[in-house]
């Protein structure tokens, strides 16, 4: 290569220097006029002349390539001059042109903004005063519009011989860049961003606002949704342009999206010719390159005034011809024959995109001959009726491949034995992975799963995983771990790091690639870590005013600026799981809480934010949702729209990809019942036909009536079933009652609820009408087991760190701990005498069964060996049951002192319904001693993930069908 | 500045083509510059104007300590200031790359005086890394076209400041940019294509 020369070739500098002179030479002549002057200097020498046709070549493209010093020059100190008192600058994004853009901070607002600088003096010497009045003229006519496709301006001045205009500053990409990174557009992709930048321009057109200058440099891509930028700045600088366009006698402006009119120079400009540029970028988009190209602007003019572009249809085998005749048709040279506004094209190619491609291939001639005119028609004809054969026969053998918009296929991701999907699988932001915590031989790992592929990739190291969530560049992976951490890993496997306790069902979304937020079901709200560690902040607070209960299920939107999540309230729905949507904008700056608006919507939580629109799942689970979200203020505004409707079951989490893909979880509510199971393990339902989902059965003292905690979509309450004449009854009608006992009698019973916003211990007689009463508050309180006098309640609380004993004296209305560890230490249970104390502890490292007295601590003895959890006492006070993976155990007690356990044997297997998620004992013992009352599964819990490819279009066309 | 006022010395001596006063000159215009880089982060905070386009004229006085005014010494200076300020924004970028390349927090990582160099990097990060390798190329080539490039792009020189720096007439300053600028954007065209 002419340009890797060797260090200290004198030959290489010999041949430069007499490029360079000849370069030099060249440069002062006129352009026509140079490749002659080079043919005739440089002889015969054949690499010499390449050599400085590519330098002239390369100078032609130069532009403003290192013209700006990389010195914070004369600009920014001016710039900073004339902003000072509101804004600081932070850096330069780009420069080109007339107009240079720096970042800066909004001082007054504390936000980021975009600021446009145009430096007057180097554009003309003189009129500098008038010229600047009549440019912020324009901008401030601008400045009206507010659409979440246009990006909004802020502010705009003059000062120290400057112009300039602040918007927000926004994270993405432009369309040009993009394009230049992928090529042409899936025809999915390209309809989504034109309709965006449709309607835009329609709200813009309506206050007769033509942008006059659109093309993919003024289309700034945030989440897949266009802004259009700089609208109607175009007019403002051709008052700036009018010195310099007569000075150097180019042409001013973008000509391969310059339509017909505007090429001329008409002063009568439209909507339509926003329409002609519109139809010139959505070519771009489809084909890959723009509808004209020639070596000199002047050519590419020349062609738009005398030429129609060839269809796009005919070069793009992908798009229907339906679609290429829409944009044919906004390209028209003469304005009445394009579509009259910017609605009308938005219509038409919402049209195009439903309509079966099938159809296309007779509607052909036609259309090569609309798109065609004035030139070589017949040829056009024959080559797009091949070609758009070709396209048809592509689409139905590539069924997942960019064609004229992709029905969307729906199918349930296939389990794989031993990767099994756990909790809340997300998707990559890309679609083409799943990442979940997914059981693995020893415990739960995280796995790496391609969509279409029935292989799981676990990550080493990541034991004990529970809950996921990728980060916005798809590099990274958080999730939570059963012993409470929040764990950062690569989706290679690569560098993880733990970034500090969190509670273990805790749920996390990256607020940007550098950030985490995690709620806390607890009385904090929301948190914010960096990513790279650190201490976390918190957010949100529990707003006691407005009786919160927990902020969960955070999402970050727009780009990080804002957390949508759900605010459950005491009194806020049908069930637990549904709350209130707020919003909270997320300030760098912020150490305090901040305070959060509402949306007014009940939902059990947004999942994504999509093209403006707010994605969330309904408060019946039984739909998607959708509502527009303005990403600047933070409000929601119009009427939510269902756009995927379950039948069956509900929906659980759903995560939405860039390219399309909706996965969700489609849950069944845990099917179970409760059954008394004899010695031999053998079982029988307590109610004929009776399913649902039940947990923690507890029997009477006489044997004859069950108390449970049932989950129904009302949330979780406790619920009666007498075994005598097979009836059942509610009794707590809060939705938030958790693990129910009965109480000193048979006539009430205590449990577990935050009814009043305070985790707390409730006791409500069974029979009769007395009030629920709390009897001790205690954050983090669970699993409660009566004493034998009524007095005294022990349970299991939990706030950080591991699960210890309480005391509850009710009639004190205090608690106090009795077994407080570096180890987890739950499911008190208390001998019928009320003199020993039963209970699980992890202090070996594995969960075992423990005996001591009490009240008044003794001697401590280790009850099961090699494993042991949920002890319960038979009603004689000489064994203790428990269970040890999957079997059901009994340990005789001696009934002597010192007691020790004088043997220990397998009652049955045990397939019945354990521990998880939340540890309490889930049977209970009949008062023969004998037989148990568990919960059997009567059907697989499991729930189904569902992925929806090619969701968008749908999605698109149901809010698009939706009222505006 | 205990050496305050020998900058003038080094600087009559490393134009004289003595290397090893070049080195001593450039230390010394390099840690200048990056003080300096830090004060005016100081001052912009404490609510003053952020005049960074003065920063290398600034050392310049604050080096020369009124020792000289003599303008070639001035040029000098300013040429070896370009360099400096080219070496601190390269290292600058590459931390700044390599921080971005292992996922950690830049803003973080960024002293004071980073803080004030950031002003003028973001995204041009990576493409400084990339021009000062195809600036060092371009020099075995054609070292006055790598200079003028230096001056102009790394120092902020105008046309006539890098003409006296470099001892040549604005001219061929004029042609040699022009030039260069053609080989260099060859070269970062073939060279980080995507």
């Amino acid at each position: 290569m002419t340009d890797t020369p060797m260090d200290d070739n004198p030959q290489a500098r010999q041949r430069y220097s007499r490029a360079t002179a000849l370069v030099d030479d060249a440069l002062d002549l006129p352009v026509a006029e140079r490749d002659a002057y080079v043919m005739a200097h440089s002889g015969d020498d054949a690499a010499l002349r390449a050599e400085v046709r590519s330098l002239l070549l390369a100078h032609a493209s130069l532009g403003g390539f290192l013209e700006a010093s990389v010195l914070p020059d004369a600009l920014i100190a001016r710039l900073q001059d004339s902003i000072g008192d509101r804004y600081r600058l932070v850096s330069r994004i780009a420069s080109g042109g007339m107009a240079t853009v720096y970042r800066a901070d909004d001082l007054r607002h504390a936000r980021p903004v975009a600021i446009k600088v145009f430096a007057l003096d180097t554009v003309s010497g003189s009129g500098g005063v008038a010229t600047a009045e009549r440019f912020l003229d324009e901008i401030r006519v601008t400045a009206r519009l507010q659409h979440p496709n246009i990006m909004p301006l802020f502010d705009s001045g003059a000062a120290n011989g400057l112009l300039y205009y602040v918007m927000p500053f926004v994270g993405g990409e432009s369309l040009r860049a993009y394009l230049q990174r992928t090529g042409a557009l899936s025809v999915d992709q390209a309809l989504g961003i034109a309709r965006g930048i449709a309607n835009g321009l329609e709200h813009a057109h309506a206050s007769g606002i033509v942008h006059r200058d659109l093309k993919p440099e003024n289309i700034l891509l945030r989440d897949g949704q266009p802004l259009i930028c700089d609208f109607g700045i175009a007019l403002a600088t051709a008052t700036l342009d009018a010195v310099r366009a007569t000075e150097s006698g180019t042409i001013v402006g973008t000509p391969q999206y310059m339509s017909p009119e505007q090429a001329v120079g008409s002063a009568q400009l439209d909507a339509r010719t926003d329409v002609y540029a519109l139809g010139a970028m959505l070519y771009e988009m489809l084909v890959g390159d723009p509808p004209f190209s020639a070596s000199t602007p002047q050519r590419i003019l020349a062609k738009v005034l005398s030429e129609a572009p060839t269809a796009v249809s005919v070069l793009q085998p992908t798009v229907s011809v339906a679609m290429s005749d829409v944009i044919a048709r906004a390209m028209q040279r003469q304005a009445p024959d394009r579509y009259p506004s910017a609605r009308a094209m938005h219509d038409a190619l919402i049209a195009a995109a439903v309509a079966p491609p099938v159809i296309a291939a007779s509607t052909i001639p036609v259309a090569a001959a609309i798109s065609s005119t004035g030139r070589g028609s017949s040829r056009f004809v024959a080559a797009a009726t091949v070609l758009a054969g070709i396209a048809v026969v592509a689409w139905m053998a590539r069924p997942h491949e960019a064609a004229p918009v992709m029905p969307a296929a729906r199918f349930a991701v296939a389990p794989i034995p031993d990767a099994a999907i756990g909790r809340a699988p997300t998707l990559t932001p890309d679609g083409a992975a799943l990442v979940y915590a997914g059981a693995a031989e020893l415990g739960r790992k995280v796995f790496v799963r391609r969509v279409n592929e029935l292989e799981a990739r676990a990550l080493d190291g990541t034991h004990g995983a529970l809950a996921t969530a990728v980060s916005p560049d798809g590099r990274r992976i958080a999730f939570t771990t059963s012993d409470d951490r929040l764990v950062r890993i690569g989706v290679d496997g690569s560098d993880m790091t733990d970034l500090g306790s969190v509670f273990r069902y805790t749920n996390t979304t990256w607020l940007t690639d550098s950030a985490i937020v995690f709620d806390s079901p607890g009385e904090r709200g929301l948190s914010l870590v960096s990513a790279s560690g650190g201490a976390a902040r918190v957010i949100t607070q529990i707003d006691s005013a407005r009786h919160d209960t927990a902020h969960l299920l955070p999402l970050a939107v727009s780009d990080g600026r804002f957390i949508v999540f759900t605010v459950l309230r005491n009194r806020s729905g049908p069930s637990v799981q549904v709350g209130e949507l707020c919003v909270v904008r997320v300030r760098d700056a912020d150490r305090a809480p901040a305070a959060y608006t509402a949306l007014h919507i009940m939902a059990r939580g947004a999942f994504a934010y999509v093209d403006g629109w707010l994605l969330y799942v309904r408060a019946d689970a039984r739909a998607l949702m959708a509502i527009r979200f303005d990403p600047e203020r933070g409000e929601v505004t119009g009427e939510p729209v269902p756009v995927l409707e379950q039948e069956g079951g509900g929906i659980d989490k759903a995560t939405f990809a860039r390219n399309g893909t909706l996965l969700y979880s489609r849950f069944v509510l845990p099917s179970n019942a409760p059954v008394i199971v004899d010695s031999s393990g053998a079982a029988t339902p307590i109610r004929a036909g009776l399913s649902g989902a039940f947990m923690n059965p507890r029997v009477s003292r006489d044997g004859r009536r069950i108390i449970v905690q049932r989950v129904t979509t009302q949330g979780s309450d406790a619920w009666l079933y007498d075994l005598d004449n097979g009836t059942e009854r509610r009794v707590t009608t809060v939705g938030t009652a958790l693990s129910p006992a009965w109480g000193a009698d048979d006539h009430g019973i205590v449990y577990l609820s935050s009814q009043d916003g305070r985790d707390a211990l409730w006791a409500t007689p069974v029979d009769g009408d007395g009030p629920a009463h709390r009897i001790v508050a205690s954050p983090g309180a669970f699993a409660a087991s009566p004493s034998h006098d009524a007095n005294v309640l022990l349970f299991q609380r939990r706030v950080d760190g591991p699960w210890s004993i309480w005391r509850a004296d009710i009639a004190a209305g205090s608690a106090r701990p009795v077994l407080q560890a570096a180890h987890d230490a739950f499911m008190p249970t208390l001998s019928p005498d009320g003199k020993w104390l039963a209970w699980a502890a992890s202090e070996t490292g594995k969960y075992e069964v423990y005996l001591r007295p009490f009240p008044e601590p003794g001697t401590t003895v280790q009850v099961s060996v090699d494993g042991g959890t949920e002890p319960a006492w038979a009603p004689d006070g000489h064994t203790i049951f428990y269970r040890a993976d999957r079997r059901m155990m009994a340990a005789t007690i001696s009934a002597t002192e010192p007691r020790a356990v004088t043997r220990r044997r397998q009652l049955f297997t045990d397939t019945f319904d354990g521990d998880m998620p939340m540890p309490h004992r889930n049977y209970d013992v009949m008062p023969d001693g004998r037989r148990f009352v568990m919960i059997a599964p009567t059907q697989s819990r499991a729930p189904e993930t569902i992925v929806v490819l090619n969701w968008l279009a749908e999605f698109q066309n149901k809010v698009a069908a939706a009222p505006h | 500045m205990t050496e305050t006022g020998a900058v003038t010395t080094w600087l009559r001596r490393a134009a004289g083509g003595d290397v090893e006063a070049f080195d001593r000159a450039f230390s010394m215009v390099y840690a200048e510059l990056r003080t300096l880089a830090r004060s005016q982060l100081r001052r912009e905070m404490v609510g003053h104007t952020l005049e960074t386009g003065a920063l290398v004229h600034e050392a310049y006085l604050r080096l020369s300590d009124g020792a000289s005014n003599d303008f070639e010494d001035r040029s000098h200076f300013l040429a070896i200031a370009a360099s400096a300020m080219r070496r601190i924004l390269v290292e600058h970028a590459r931390r700044t790359n390599a921080a971005k390349r292992g996922g950690g927090d830049i803003a973080v990582n960024l002293d004071a005086a980073d803080a004030v160099l950031a002003v003028v990097l973001d995204d041009r990060g990576t493409s400084l890394v990339d021009l000062d390798e195809a600036l060092q190329l371009l020099s075995t080539l054609h070292e006055r076209q790598a200079k003028v490039i230096e001056c102009r792009f790394f120092g902020g020189l105008t046309e006539e400041e890098t003409a006296a720096a470099l001892g040549v007439a604005p001219r061929t300053v004029k042609r040699d940019w022009a030039a260069a600028r053609a080989w260099l954007y060859r070269y970062m065209q073939s060279h980080t294509a995507q």
